[in-house]
C-alpha cells in the first residue's frame, strides 16, 4: 500500500514508544485522551478533505462551521428564546430569495432598485434590535425564567422585522436571477416551507421555549445535537449554492471568500454571544452523575461521569465523542464505498466532467457533499461543548489542526483525513502530556518539562516529517 | 431528412481561440458516420461542445429533435447521448463494476443489459471486481467503450478507440463497435483510417476547424487524391 513506511515509523513513535516508556494506565489514558481530540478533529477534517477532493474548494470557513453549531447547539439547550427570535428572520430572509428567484425572470426589476430595496429592507428589519435582550444567557434554567414581555420584543414587532427580511430576501433573489424552470416548484416548496417554519416558530415561540426549557436534559442535549447539525448543514448548501459557485473559476477568490467568512463568522459570534467563553454544557445523564465507574456495566447502570481505566479516572463523556468519531468516520465511509452517490463522489474527485457527461448532475453533488461536510463540522461542534465549552476562538483552534490532518492524510482522501485527525489527536494528547508531567529519563534527578508551545507544535513536526517523506501526505495523489 | 444529429454551424471557443469556426454536418439515423481529420482539426472539439463541455458561442445542434445548445452535460447526456472521450476517462480508482454501475440512467440498467455488453467485451466480466486502474490498455478502451453502453442511448460518440493500442486490440475493439453499429448510432472519430473503412457508412472530413467534406465513405476511399491532401495518407 502507499505510503505503508511513513506511515509506520509515525505510528511506532506515537503508540510504541510511549508504550514501552510510560505505565500502562498512563498510556491508556493518554491514548483515550488523544483519540477523543482524534474524534474531533475527525469531524471537521473529512468535510474539509472532502470539499477539497470533489470541488477543489479549501474552505477556510470550516472551523466557523464547526464553532457555530456548538454556539447554536448551545443555544438551543440554555437559551432558546434568542433562536426563537432570531431564526425566523434569517428564514424569512431564504424563503424571499426563492421567492425572488422564481419570479425574477417574470419581473424583471431594475437592478438598482432591488438592490436599494436588499440595503434598505435588511437594514429596517435589523433597526433598533436590541440583541442583548435576548442574549440574557443563563437567566434561562430549567423549569424556571419564563419569558416576560421585557425580555424580548413584541410579537408584533418581530413579525415587522420578518417581514422586512422577507422583502430584503425578495429584493436580493431578483438580483441573483432566475432557477431553470424544472427547479421551480421545488423552489416554491421550499420557500414556502421555510417561511412557514418561521411564522410557526415565532408564533409558537413561549410555548416551544417552555417546552424545551422544561423537558429532560437528555433530550434538550438531543435537540440541541440535532438543531447544530442540522443548521450547519443548511449555513453550508446555502454557503455553497450562493458565494461559492459563482467563485469555481476563481480560485484565489474562493480563498479570499471563504478566509473573509471565517473572520465575519467570529465577529459575527462576538456580536451575537459576546466575546466571553461560556461554560461547557451539560452532559446527558449518562455521563454525568459524579462517581467513578469501575467497569463499563457500573458506568452504564449508574450513568457515571468517570470510568476507571486501569486504575485512572477518564471521564466517560469523551467516550460519546470518540462513539460520534467513529460512528461518523464508518456511516460516511459505507456511503461512500457502497452507495450510487457514494460511488459518484468518488468518481467526480477523479474526473468531474466525465461524471457529467454521464448524466450526473455534479454541481448538485457539490452542494449535497458541501452541506453534509459542514453538517459533520457542527455536529462536531455540538458533541465539543460539553468538553471544552464556547469561545469565538475555538473554530480557527480546529480548523487548524483539521488542516494539519488533511495536509498529513493527503488532500481529498477519506482515510486519509482519518488517518491523519488519529495522529494530530495522538500527538496533541502525547504532547499535554509531556508539558504537564515532563518525561523523566533514566539516571536524571528531575523529569524535563516541555513548554506548551512545543506541545501545539508536535503536530506541526509531524506535518513537516511526513510531507519531506511524501510531499502529497500519506495517502495523497492530488497535490494542494 | 431523418437526420440524429445535425449541426448548423457551430462556432466553440476556447479561452480567447477560436476553434470551431462554422462546424455544419448532419448525422443520419442507422449509420455509422466516421469524424476524420488531420490532428487539431477540430475533431475532439466538435464532440466536447456537442456533449456541452466546451460552450458553443454560435450556432445550433439538434438530436432527434433537440436543441442542445445552451444545455449543461448532464441533461444532453440524459437525453440519451454516450460519450466515450478521447484517452479512455474511465475511473481509475472505482472497481469494474463501479464504472458501469455509475452509468446507470435508470435503475437495473446493467442488469438489463450485462449479458450483452459482456458477450461484447468478455474481459471486463472477470474483471469486474478489480480496479479500473489496474487495466491493460485495451481493457480500460472496452471499459469506456461498455460504460457508454449500459443506458438506453440513440446516439454514441466514440474519440479514437484505437489510440495507443496494439493491432490485435486494435481489431478487436473494431469488431465490438461493428457489431454496435446494428444498433445505435455511432459518430466516430478515428485516425486509423485502415481500422474503418469497412466499418464507417459515411464520413465527415474536418480541416481547421471547419468541415471541408463530407458523403458516402466508399467515395473518400476511392479518392487518392483527397485521402493525400486532408488525411496526408496513401491509399
Ligand atoms: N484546452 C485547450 N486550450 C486551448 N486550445 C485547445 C484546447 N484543446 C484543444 N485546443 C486546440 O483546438 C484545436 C483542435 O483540437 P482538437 O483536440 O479538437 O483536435 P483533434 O482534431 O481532436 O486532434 P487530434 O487528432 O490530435 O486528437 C487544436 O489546435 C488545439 O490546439
Ligand atoms: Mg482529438
Amino acid at each position: 500500500m502507499r505510503g505503508t513506511w511513513p506511515l509506520i515509523l509515525i505510528l511506532f513513535a506515537l503508540i510504541g514508544l510511549p508504550a514501552i516508556f510510560l505505565p500502562m494506565s498512563v498510556w491508556a489514558s493518554v491514548m483515550l485522551s488523544g483519540l477523543t481530540l482524534a474524534a474531533l478533529f475527525f469531524l471537521v477534517a473529512s468535510g474539509l478533505s472532502l470539499i477539497f477532493g470533489l470541488m477543489d474548494v479549501i474552505n477556510f470557513a470550516h472551523g466557523t462551521l464547526f464553532m457555530l453549531g456548538a454556539y447554536i447547539g448551545w443555544t438551543v439547550y440554555q437559551n432558546p428564546r434568542l433562536l426563537l427570535n432570531v431564526a425566523p428572520l434569517f428564514l424569512a430572509l431564504g424563503a424571499g430569495i426563492g421567492f425572488g428567484r422564481v419570479t425574477a425572470g417574470a419581473l424583471s426589476v431594475p437592478r438598482a432598485i432591488s438592490g436599494f430595496g436588499l440595503v434598505g429592507f435588511g437594514a429596517l428589519a435589523f433597526w433598533n434590535h436590541n440583541l442583548g435582550k435576548l442574549v440574557a444567557f443563563g437567566s434561562t434554567v430549567p423549569g424556571g425564567a419564563i419569558p416576560t414581555p421585557l425580555a424580548q420584543e413584541p410579537l408584533g414587532l418581530v413579525f415587522a422585522r420578518m417581514a422586512a427580511m422577507g422583502l430584503a430576501g425578495l429584493c436580493g433573489g431578483w438580483r441573483m436571477g432566475g432557477t431553470r424552470s424544472e427547479d421551480r416548484y421545488r423552489s416554491w416548496g421550499m420557500s414556502a416551507g421555510l417561511l412557514l417554519l418561521g411564522i410557526l416558530m415565532l408564533s409558537g415561540r413561549e410555548l416551544i421555549e417552555r417546552w424545551i426549557l422544561e423537558s429532560p436534559g437528555d433530550l434538550r442535549f438531543l435537540l440541541a445535537v440535532l438543531a447544530g447539525t442540522l443548521a450547519g448543514g443548511a449555513l453550508g448548501a446555502w454557503m455553497e449554492a450562493t458565494l461559492i459557485r459563482p467563485l469555481y473559476a476563481r480560485p484565489i477568490y474562493q480563498v479570499l471568500l471563504t478566509l473573509g467568512l471565517s473572520y465575519v463568522g467570529v465577529e459575527l459570534v462576538r456580536v451575537v454571544w459576546g466575546p466571553g467563553n461560556y461554560t461547557p454544557l451539560p452532559r446527558p445523564s449518562l455521563f454525568a452523575m459524579p462517581c467513578l465507574a469501575s467497569s463499563i456495566g457500573e458506568w452504564l447502570s449508574q450513568g457515571c461521569a468517570s470510568l476507571n481505566v486501569l486504575g485512572r479516572p477518564f471521564p466517560t463523556y469523551r467516550l460519546l465523542i470518540i462513539g460520534v468519531g467513529v460512528a461518523m468516520w464508518a456511516g460516511i465511509g459505507l456511503l461512500l464505498r457502497w452507495t450510487r452517490i457514494g460511488i459518484a463522489v468518488r468518481a467526480a474527485v477523479e474526473d468531474r466532467e466525465m461524471v457529467e457527461a454521464l448524466g450526473i448532475p455534479v454541481r448538485r453533488l457539490f452542494t449535497g457533499v458541501f452541506a453534509m461536510g459542514s453538517a459533520l463540522a457542527a455536529l462536531g461542534g455540538v458533541v465539543a461543548t460539553p468538553f471544552l465549552g464556547l469561545s469565538p476562538a475555538m473554530g480557527l483552534e480546529f480548523l487548524l489542526q483539521a488542516f494539519i490532518a488533511v495536509i498529513i492524510g493527503g488532500m481529498g482522501h477519506y482515510g486519509g483525513a482519518a488517518m491523519g485527525a488519529f495522529l494530530v489527536g495522538l500527538a496533541r494528547a502525547f504532547g499535554d502530556y509531556l508539558v504537564t508531567v515532563g518525561i523523566a529519563l533514566p539516571g536524571m534527578a528531575e523529569a524535563i518539562h516541555f513548554s506548551p508551545a512545543i506541545a501545539r507544535a508536535s503536530t506541526v513536526l509531524i506535518m513537516a516529517a511526513i510531507l519531506l517523506l511524501r510531499p502529497s501526505g500519506l495517502f495523497g495523489q492530488k497535490t494542494g | 431528412m431523418d437526420a440524429v444529429l445535425e449541426l448548423r454551424d457551430v462556432h466553440t471557443f476556447i479561452g480567447s481561440f477560436h476553434i470551431l469556426k462554422g462546424v455544419s454536418f448532419a448525422m443520419r439515423a442507422g449509420s455509422l458516420t466516421a469524424l476524420l481529420g488531420r490532428n487539431g482539426a477540430g475533431k475532439t472539439t466538435t464532440l466536447r461542445t456537442i456533449m456541452g463541455l466546451w460552450p458553443a458561442a454560435q450556432g445550433s445542434i439538434r438530436f432527434l429533435g433537440e436543441e442542445l445548445r445552451g444545455r449543461p452535460t448532464h441533461e444532453i447526456a440524459a437525453l440519451g447521448i454516450g460519450y466515450v472521450p478521447e484517452h479512455r476517462a474511465i475511473f481509475r480508482g472505482l472497481t469494474v463494476e463501479e464504472n458501469l454501475k455509475l452509468a446507470e440512467r435508470r435503475r437495473g440498467d446493467l442488469a438489463r443489459r450485462a449479458e450483452w455488453i459482456f458477450s461484447l467485451f468478455p474481459d471486463l466480466k472477470a474483471a469486474l471486481k478489480k480496479p479500473a486502474g489496474l487495466l491493460s490498455g485495451g481493457q480500460q478502451q472496452m471499459l469506456a467503450i461498455a460504460r457508454a453502453l449500459v443506458p438506453e442511448n440513440r446516439l454514441l460518440l466514440i474519440d479514437e478507440p484505437s489510440e495507443g493500442l496494439a493491432p490485435m486490440l486494435v481489431e478487436h475493439v473494431m469488431a465490438a463497435i461493428h457489431r454496435l453499429r446494428e444498433e445505435v448510432p455511432i459518430l466516430l472519430v478515428e485516425q486509423n483510417l485502415h481500422a474503418i473503412r469497412h466499418l464507417a457508412d459515411h464520413y465527415i472530413l474536418m480541416e481547421d476547424g471547419r468541415v471541408v467534406r463530407s458523403g458516402p465513405m466508399a467515395e473518400l476511399l476511392g479518392n487518392r487524391e483527397w485521402l493525400q491532401r486532408y488525411l496526408g495518407v496513401t491509399a
